[in-house]
């Protein structure tokens, strides 16, 4: 390869000082423009990484948040059963029948108040009167069978289960007793029919 | 912090008014038209963005001209980038000084403006900036022997067959 002939390259390193010497003054146009773009940029570089981080906080708090949220459901669960069983009412003390003195509760019994209650059934457990009204169960249920007494061994067979009423809602109301029930009762809109 | 930032920012701002007379020469020779040098120039000062580690450079002065060099060689894909019309170089020529003859100017910028861009920056950097072929084709990032020497005598043959360098030779020779 040949090398370049410095007959040439005088002329040329001339030609081009003059050509580049050409033109206008440039001014102060580098000075003060230069930096404004620049910081444009850094300061758009800075907004996009603090929406970028922020967008990212928010959905990865978000992620978490879910995550932890469906951690503890479980745990709640488990925590939330204790604090049922120590709201819900203890079970009603068993009651012993007084055969001069039957329990039918009050004609206007208030809602959630458990009132001791003698619940015939000697015509198995289907109807019951209780607040002045009549009321059903669902279907008939045969009541339980009687069981000898422990002390004496004397088993007596009565048409009544001592237990306890409970109006729950102004339509239904629910029958406890020691070791049976409980029993849902609906209210009648008529008289309960008597035994066949 | 933003003390830091303003003595970076007045220290770009020296630079750049001592680099960018220099700049602007170069790009005007790469383009061979003002506006497009100017956007070149201002351009090529985008480190300004990298500014803050300037005191790692070997010469920001010489980055700056790469960064010239390297944003010429791919405008074409950018945005800003216009080649004019030989005509208006030419009138714009014969606007500027006209002591050294403008028929030398206009016969030297057409011949160049017909150049490949690969060929007149070479010549811009081995003629106007006097690099060495190692220097610029470090600078280009390839081969001294087969592509600087290559294509500074490829653009040389066609300056000499477009007798773009005649006016030059004989004002040499008064």
């Amino acid at each position: 390869m040949s090398e370049t002939n410095p007959t040439e390259e005088d002329p040329l390193r001339r030609g081009m000082h003059n050509l580049a010497d050409t033109g206008e003054n440039p001014g102060t146009v580098a000075v003060g423009a230069v930096p404004a773009p620049g910081q444009r940029a850094r300061h758009l570089r800075r907004v996009a990484a603090a929406c970028g981080a922020t967008t990212l906080l928010i959905v990865g708090g978000s992620v978490i948040a879910w995550k932890v949220a469906d951690a503890e459901a479980p745990a709640r669960a488990s925590v939330a059963a204790p604090a049922r069983s120590t709201t819900t009412p203890p079970p009603p003390p068993a009651r012993t029948l007084d055969p001069e003195h039957y329990q039918l509760g009050p004609a206007h019994p208030r809602t959630g108040v458990r009132y001791p209650f003698d619940l015939t059934v000697h015509c198995g457990i289907h109807y019951a009167e209780f607040g002045s009204r009549s009321w059903k169960t669902d279907r008939e249920l045969k009541a339980p069978q009687p069981t000898p007494d422990p002390k004496t061994g004397v088993t007596t067979v009565t048409p009544i289960l001592p237990g306890y009423m409970t109006l729950v809602t102004a339509g239904t109301a629910r029958f406890q007793m020691p070791g049976f029930g409980p029993v849902t009762f609906h209210v009648m809109d008529r008289t309960a029919p008597l035994c066949s | 912090m933003e003390a830091g930032q303003s003595a970076n920012d007045a220290e770009f701002a020296q630079f750049a008014r001592i680099a960018y007379r220099s700049l602007l020469r170069t790009t005007r020779l790469l383009t061979g038209d003002p506006h497009a040098a100017e956007n070149l120039a201002q351009a090529a000062l985008r480190v300004y963005l990298h500014w803050e580690w300037a005191s790692t450079w070997e010469s920001p002065h010489a980055c700056t001209h790469k960064v010239v060099v390297n944003l010429y060689a791919t405008s074409r894909r950018r945005r800003w980038h216009t080649d004019v019309p030989y005509a208006a170089a030419q009138d714009r020529v014969k606007e500027g000084d006209m002591a050294h003859g403008a028929d030398d100017k206009v016969e030297l910028a057409y011949a160049l403006h017909r150049l490949p861009r690969s060929q007149r920056t070479v010549l811009v950097l081995r003629f106007y900036e006097d690099l060495s072929v190692e220097e610029a084709a470090k600078l280009l990032g390839c081969s001294p022997g087969t592509t600087v020497k290559s294509r500074t005598n490829r653009a040389l043959e066609r300056l000499r067959i477009a007798d773009a360098l005649t006016g030059y030779a004989e004002g040499s020779t008064q």
